[in-house]
């Protein structure tokens, strides 16, 4: 904002981290400024470098960080260089922060009203009642319907949704002119960050309080910002307008990951960004983009591209040699044929693969009284639905609905309490150990964090063999089977030899869908396959698991709360909400004409984030 | 796996120095007994039981490098024999307590429920009663010797045994690669020994060497009260019960086999501290 002295300005911040042998450089000049009352959102997948941008801001930096260059200056104090006094009474005080998870920022033992009564206590030396009352005020303020009783709760009794407002109304209560946000809603399910979003936008124009918040999430950011940074590898591959940019980004890393984000509203084709960050420190040289960059030509490998003008705009840069240049029309923006449905469903008359009739699921677990009140928490309660062959059914909805339940009922990893569960029409809760080991082999789940469903203590060729050793192929056929299959998900045969720990998250999923693949399945059961990936690289498995399931011929089951992701994969939708399906249809119809008041609240928190 | 590191954005902060330095100072303690104790089971340099009537109660000299016990037998001599057995009883004894803790452990953590919460009952009661009681409450059932102590030291351990590496199950089990190797069908065992044992492996190492100290010190003690090795044979604690009634004549019998139990004690102590830095931290780099 021209004419308005910056509240926040950082200038050619570098930042390493000194490792065994050698530095490695996290953060490269980045450099940008926040005004007061205004929003900036910086975007950045992980290892891009925006945690240590947060904790340099905070100057919460590990020891082992070392600041090469650059400063980072708040109302024209050197926040690197302060004196711990000075930064005492600025941090909190008038510049708050807000973290990713409220359950664990939130102190468990002591009641929230006086975590908020403490700041106010704190910087403004009140008594405890008058703080107290302030504490009311403020969680009325961010949107808290009963303030006195929220106040005198413990974090352990207020949903995520009233834990996130807490911390907000915490860092409202030392009255910033600065609001740094780190992730504020990834914690939350996606009704609960639509309306938080809601109140985010509301305070800055409320409170004109400045806000700089950083994510993974574009959308999140775009609900926000007025401004909009890139973050890359460390380096800032573009800064500008929010709105301009949104519509024509011009940095070829900011397209690819608008490419590859699947939309709510329209099964649009989406793209991945190929390859990693780069590794090792041989790329001082060119741009930190390059290797993954469609418009690469040797230039961008040798020389580093500058932050460069686009268009008019003052405000809006670009890191790239092609700044500017009339967004060249390659691979990138060119229209991909739009994927026709993978296969054309059986009609109604074809067998079902999976058929669930009536199926209810309990929980027991320790009541209040302990031992001798053993509390029965209905999990999933009456689902019906059925799956036929080559087709992909989701089941959609928010943490603790109930959908992993079902899926893990379906492998009998959990004991129903009614229903029937039939696959190919044979009642799978009467199978006996051999049919129950052909079934085991004709269903595969792939898990939600691959780093949590790889044995970390066994190699790529030991997990992806498994699943055929235990069906007694002989090792030497199932390590060339494997071999295949790693080829056949995009990653070398090469990896065989690798741990789990030497690959990427996006190269991890891989093996483990490799894994799923290996025993030929009828039905793969997908947990949230793409929740703990950056966007960049959940499109490309997106991608892949759409040509799997047409190669394999199989079912799919996709257990997912993310409703893009679900339309850009499924032929047909259940709705769960506390362990009962609301809606249940075809995805088209279903989204673009849902029945039932809690579908239309999914799909417009989704539209609007 | 650094290289794949990166970019990865806080770096764990590493205690390698102070690691590394008790790495090294107990490897080389627990080494150093350990030698001793393989050189004495096949070469002293008097016979351990030799009696120099001339040289009785010296002190350290050319003759005798660790001088002479009151009826003139080599102390060196006796503490290379006797170290054979004190390690042996602490590596035995240790390898009894991991061969019956490790198991319960695993199908504690695996199967959870009912048998798991009588068992994990049975064992805090026993985890009341401090180790050396216990070995002396099994004493008292087995009789003494040198097989009935490391029968002694190693039930009353494995119960120690039982909760660390429980600790460390529990966590791996509720891994989704113990959900996904049910949904493949694996057998219980499989799971047990296969997928969760290999990740319960550091804490496992960590608390058998600490152990291997402990039941060092515990033979050492047993054998002091009488319970443990039987005269004329000889361990640590045997000497040491031996040498202090003649404490006022000369000294250096009891000081030379005892400074030898502190040293490999606290050898495999550090040795035990040293590996638990190093591999929480290549727990760290694993889970990454």
């Amino acid at each position: 904002m021209p004419g308005n002295d910056p509240l926040l300005s950082v200038k050619g911040l570098s930042v390493a981290y000194a490792g065994n042998a050698k530095r490695r450089a996290v953060l490269r000049e980045v450099g940008f400024q926040v005004t007061r009352g205004e929003a900036l959102g910086i975007v950045g997948e992980s290892g891009s470098g925006k945690s240590t941008l947060l904790f340099s801001i905070m100057n919460y930096l590990p020891d082992t960080a070392v600041i090469e260059a650059g400063s980072v200056r708040y109302d024209g104090v050197d926040l690197l260089r302060a004196p711990p006094g000075v930064l005492q009474g600025i941090r909190g005080r008038r510049i708050a922060m807000v973290y990713q998870d409220p359950a664990q920022s939130l102190n468990p033992a002591i009641k929230v009203g006086d975590q908020i009564a403490e700041v106010r206590k704190y910087h403004f030396g009140e008594s405890r009642s008058a703080a107290l009352r302030r504490a009311d005020a403020l969680l009325a303020s961010v949107g808290i319907d009963a303030p006195e009783r929220i106040a005198a709760s413990y974090p352990h009794e207020l949903s995520g949704g009233q834990q996130q407002r807490v911390m907000i109304a915490i860092a409202l209560a030392g009255e910033p002119d600065l609001l740094v946000m780190d992730e504020p809603t990834t914690a939350l399910d996606v009704i609960v960050q639509a309306r938080l979003l809601d109140l985010i936008r509301d305070l800055k124009q409320r409170a004109r309080i400045a806000i700089l918040l950083v994510s993974h999430d574009l959308g999140a950011v775009a609900a926000i910002a007025d401004r909009i940074g890139v973050l890359y590898a460390g380096e800032l591959m573009e800064l500008g307008p929010a709105r301009e940019m949104l519509r024509r980004p011009d940095n070829p890393y900011t397209r690819g990951l608008m490419a590859a984000i699947p939309r709510v509203d329209a099964r649009v084709p989406i793209k991945g960004i190929a390859g990693g960050l780069p590794r090792g420190r041989g790329r001082d040289l060119g741009c930190v983009f390059a290797d993954r960059c469609d418009l690469s030509v040797s230039k961008c490998l040798a020389v580093r591209p500058q932050l460069t003008h686009i268009g008019r705009s003052r405000e809006w840069l670009s890191r790239c040699h092609f700044a500017g240049a009339a967004a060249p029309a390659s691979a990138r923006t060119a229209p991909a044929p739009v994927p026709t449905r993978l296969t054309e469903p059986n009609s109604e008359d074809g067998t079902a693969l999976l058929r669930v009739c009536e199926l209810s699921v309990d929980y027991r677990r320790l009541g209040k009284w302990g031992f001798f009140a053993r509390q029965v928490i209905h999990a999933v309660r009456n689902v019906s639905f059925t799956l036929r062959p080559e087709h992909a059914l989701a089941i959609v909805g928010e943490s603790g609905s109930g959908k992993t339940t079902v899926a893990r009922t379906l492998l009998r990893l959990q004991e129903k309490r009614a229903g029937v569960v039939s696959f190919g029409g044979e009642d799978v809760f009467a199978f006996g150990a051999d049919a129950l080991r052909r079934f085991r082999q004709q269903v595969q789940m792939v898990f939600q964090n691959p780093t949590s469903s790889l044995n970390p203590r066994k190699t790529v060729a030991d997990l992806v063999t498994r699943p055929l050793r235990l069906a007694g192929t002989a090792s030497d056929v199932a390590r060339d089977k494997a071999e295949k299959m790693l080829r056949n998900v995009g990653l070398d045969g090469g990896m065989l030899r690798r741990w789990p720990h030497q690959l990427s998250g996006g190269e991890k999923q891989r093996v483990a869908i490799a894994r799923a693949f290996i025993t030929e399945p009828k039905l793969v059961i997908l947990d949230e396959p793409t929740t703990s990936l950056d966007v960049s690289v959940q499109a490309s498995i997106l991608e892949l698991l759409a040509r799997l399931k047409a190669e394999h011929r199989c079912s799919y089951l996709l257990i997912s709360h993310d409703l893009a992701v679900v339309r850009h994969v499924a032929d047909s939708v259940a709705v769960m909400q506390a362990g009962e399906i609301r809606e249940h249809g075809d995805v088209e119809t279903v989204f673009s004409e849902p029945r039932h008041p809690y579908t239309r609240a999914l799909l417009d928190a989704a539209r609007r984030s | 796996m650094t290289e794949a590191l990166e970019f990865a954005e806080a770096p764990a902060r590493r205690p390698a120095v102070r690691g590394n330095a008790y790495l090294v100072v107990g490897a080389v303690l627990t080494l150093g007994a350990v030698l001793l104790a393989l050189l004495g089971a096949i070469w002293t340099p008097y016979a351990p039981s030799a009696v120099d009537l001339l040289h009785r109660s010296t002190g350290p000299g050319a003759g005798h490098l660790l001088g002479t016990d009151e009826y003139g037998r080599d102390v060196l001599s006796r503490i290379m024999s006797g170290a054979w057995r004190s390690i042996s009883l602490g590596f035995a004894a240790m390898m009894l307590a991991v061969a019956i803790g490790v198991p319960l452990a695993l199908a504690g953590a695996y199967w959870r429920g009912r048998l798991d919460s009588v068992l994990m009952r049975f064992i805090d009661a026993l985890l009341s009663i401090p180790s050396l009681i216990f070995a002396l409450l099994i004493i008292t059932g087995l009789g003494t010797g040198h097989g009935q102590a490391i029968v002694a030291l190693g039930i009353a351990a494995a119960p120690r045994f039982v909760r660390v590496v429980r600790g460390a199950a529990l966590d791996a089990a509720s891994q989704d690669y113990v959900t996904a190797a049910r949904a493949r069908g694996e057998a219980a065992l499989y799971i047990q020994y296969r997928e969760i044992l290999p990740n319960v492996w550091p804490p496992i190492v960590v608390e058998a060497s600490i152990f291997a100290g402990f039941a060092l010190m515990g033979g050492a003690a047993l054998s002091y009260l009488g319970l443990g090795t039987q005269p004329p044979a000889a361990d640590w604690g045997v000497m040491v019960r031996e040498a202090q009634r003649y404490i006022f004549q000369s000294w250096w019998p009891l000081i030379a086999p005892a400074t030898t139990i502190s040293l490999a004690i606290v050898g495999f102590n550090l040795l035990g501290e040293g590996l638990r830095d190093r591999l929480q931290l290549g727990e760290r780099h694993a889970g990454e």
